[in-house]
Parts: structure tokens; C-alpha cells; sequence
């Protein structure tokens, strides 16, 4: 017998049939780890869920995604996952051992998936911090800083420390909560979205300051091509898609040191701050 | 070969965008990004694969009140920069 677990992120709810005899305290795992995104919506897509041996093992070398006939295949560490964007359906192997883990890979590829290609949205390696009901989101590749700024927040709502993904919602650029793939969300966030206040680029520096970067500096600065097969996404497309947000949001460079002094300098903005030109 | 007769061309492996007189392209299979000066912006904007080098400084020189043998100068440097970090391609 299985059950259909609807987990519901960025307004895109996804179905995780999985069997419920013989796999029931995953069913609780899965339960109790994406609480706040837990759905009564229809599924959009919906995704038959294995525990078995088969998957890769926990150090897969040569994680892939492949595009073909209409079906993104996906091999990562514990995964062995494929889903028909045409059919809407998807298959997943999970190792056994730790298999939250590989759930959440599938997980945060397939909303990537749905928010870029479906929504023409953006999907940000950023940290989310909210203040007042509206986002700070902080970029930056790995060892940029992301989980500092998200340490150096107490007290405030940490929307996540990984990955933002960002869409038009009502004309308005918002970005929504993603379930724990991350190492740090805190307080009391909801399954909504959020307006975007600013953008920052991290920059890790030896003084702190912020520095307004001008549309294109903050374009070159920004933009990422998300985890998606190449053959999906027209890079000129994408490039729209971050203008546009970079039209609406401003964006700053934050060089900053370990220290929570930052937001200082964050809640000191003023709107008149002139645009830093950079040139080659 | 005469500087002013070679047609520079974007390269296809290139996305960009031109915003508030700022070009930013995306080398795409590097995925490393370059921001323009306003007369790089210029040129980029004008260079259609049809113009040649000595019409593009046509341009220029009216735009941007520069003499034939500066703004030939710029130019070329501009082109052979590009053709360097692939973003121009020159017929």
C-alpha cells in the first residue's frame, strides 16, 4: 500500500508515493523533516519513491544529470532518480542508509527544475535572512561566507543557508522558503513568499562596506546558470530573467569580516547611495 | 591584412545584455562574465558581424569625440582583447 506524501515548495507540490508497510519510519522521517511544506494542493508532480541497495553508494564519484526524451536522469550519491517533465512522473532509488539525504538532492534538482524552466525563475546559492517580513538574500558561491552571515543573524529568521529560489509573483520578484538542505534554518519562517529587499554579493574582506553595484556589474556579478541540463535552459533566457530581478531588487557587493557589524551597515542603507562602475 | 577591413563578429558562444549603457557578456562555456566600459558597451552594441572595423570607428568618432587614429586604436585593441578571452570572433 502506498502513501502519497505532497510536499509543497515555491507553489509547486510534488507527490512521494512511497510503500507504507514497509517503509514506515521513513514515512515519519520524511514527515517530520518537511513539516512546513507538507501539502493538502494536488500533486503537479508525482514521484514513486524505492529504498534499496540499488542506488549508488554514499560517495558516488560521477554524480549526473542527463537530458533525454524528455526525461532529466539524475545519479548522485544514494540516488538513482529520473523525471519525465512531459508525464509529470518521476522515479527515485534511494540508498537505505541515510536516505533523507538523497530525497532532499532530488528534492532541491526538481524544484530548481520547475522554478527556472516553469516559473522563468532564479535559483541562487544564497542565504535568505529575513527582517520585517521582507528578504536579505546573501550570494555567494561555497566558502563565500553564506552560513557566517547566517551564524552572525541572531535572533532573525534564516530562510535558507543553501539555496534560494526566487520568482515573479504578481509582477513582484519573492523568494520562498526551501525545506532543510541546508545546515541552518531558524525561526519562525512559513511556507510563503517574501518580498526581496536587497541583493548582496559576498565578498570577504578586511574592512566592511557595502558597495551599490550598478545594473550590469551586479549582472556579471550574479549570474549563475542553475544545476540544469544545458540543452533546458537558453542562457539568454536567463539572462532576462536576472536583469529583470536586478531591475526591480537592488544589489550590493558586502565586503565583510566574521563579525556581525554588517548589519549595521545593512540597516544604514539609503536609496541615493551612488553606483560603483567597474570597468574592463 | 588592413585593420579598418576586418569585420569583427560576436562569438556564439557569448550571452549578453546591455543595460544603462554597461555591456555584460557571458562566456558561456567558460561561464565567466565581463563588464564593458561605455565605449566597449558601444562598440559591442554596434558590432553586427556585417560592419567592418573602419565603420565601427565611424561611429565612434562621432559618439564619442574621438580623433580617426584614437578611436581606430581603441577599437582594434578592444577586438583583439576580445578575440583573446573569446567573445570576438574576426572575418
Amino acid at each position: 500500500m502506498k502513501r502519497e506524501l505532497k510536499i509543497e515548495v515555491a507553489n509547486h507540490v510534488v507527490g512521494l508515493n512511497i510503500d507504507e508497510e514497509r517503509h514506515p519510519s521513513f514515512i515519519k522521517d520524511v514527515l517530520g523533516a518537511y513539516n512546513m511544506f507538507i501539502s493538502g494542493a494536488e500533486p503537479t508532480i508525482s514521484v514513486d519513491v524505492e529504498l534499496t541497495g540499488d542506488a549508488p553508494p554514499e560517495y558516488f564519484p560521477s554524480s549526473r544529470l542527463i537530458f533525454e526524451n524528455n526525461t532529466i536522469a539524475i545519479e548522485d550519491d544514494c540516488l538513482l532518480g529520473s523525471l519525465d517533465l512531459k508525464k509529470k512522473r518521476g522515479r527515485i532509488k534511494l540508498n537505505p542508509v541515510n536516505p533523507l539525504y538523497p530525497l532532499g538532492t532530488f528534492l532541491r534538482n526538481v524544484y530548481t527544475f520547475l522554478v527556472v524552466l516553469e516559473d522563468k525563475g532564479v535559483a541562487l546559492h544564497a542565504v535568505g535572512v529575513l527582517e520585517e517580513e521582507e528578504a536579505h538574500v546573501f550570494i555567494g558561491p561555497s566558502t563565500a561566507g553564506k552560513s557566517t552571515v547566517a551564524s552572525l543573524s541572531p535572533g532573525k529568521v534564516i530562510l535558507s543557508d543553501d539555496l534560494i529560489l526566487a520568482k515573479k509573483v504578481n509582477g513582484e520578484f519573492k523568494v520562498f522558503p526551501t525545506p532543510a538542505w541546508g545546515d541552518r534554518q531558524t525561526g519562525p519562517r512559513r511556507n510563503r513568499p517574501y518580498r526581496i529587499k536587497n541583493l548582496f554579493k559576498l565578498i570577504k574582506d578586511k574592512t566592511v562596506y557595502l558597495e551599490k553595484f550598478s545594473p550590469a556589474y551586479a549582472l556579471a556579478n550574479i549570474f549563475t546558470v542553475p544545476h540544469i541540463p544545458a540543452e533546458l535552459i537558453p542562457e539568454d533566457e536567463l539572462l532576462t530573467t536576472f536583469s529583470e530581478l536586478l531591475s526591480a531588487v537592488p544589489c550590493y557587493g558586502m565586503h565583510f569580516l566574521p563579525e556581525p557589524s554588517f548589519w549595521r551597515h545593512i540597516e544604514g542603507l539609503k536609496p541615493e547611495i551612488e553606483f560603483s562602475k567597474r570597468e574592463s | 591584412m588592413d585593420m579598418k577591413t576586418r569585420i569583427p563578429a560576436r562569438s556564439g558562444k557569448t550571452a549578453s545584455r546591455v543595460i544603462d549603457g554597461e555591456a555584460v557578456i557571458v562566456l558561456l562555456d567558460k561561464q565567466e562574465t565581463i563588464v564593458l566600459s561605455d565605449v566597449g558597451s558601444r562598440i559591442w552594441e554596434i558590432m553586427d558581424g556585417k560592419k567592418d572595423i573602419g565603420e565601427i570607428s565611424g561611429a565612434i568618432i562621432s559618439e564619442f569625440d574621438a580623433t580617426h587614429e584614437e578611436a581606430l586604436k581603441d577599437i582594434t585593441e578592444f577586438v583583439e582583447d576580445m578575440v583573446q578571452r573569446g567573445a570576438v570572433e574576426v572575418k
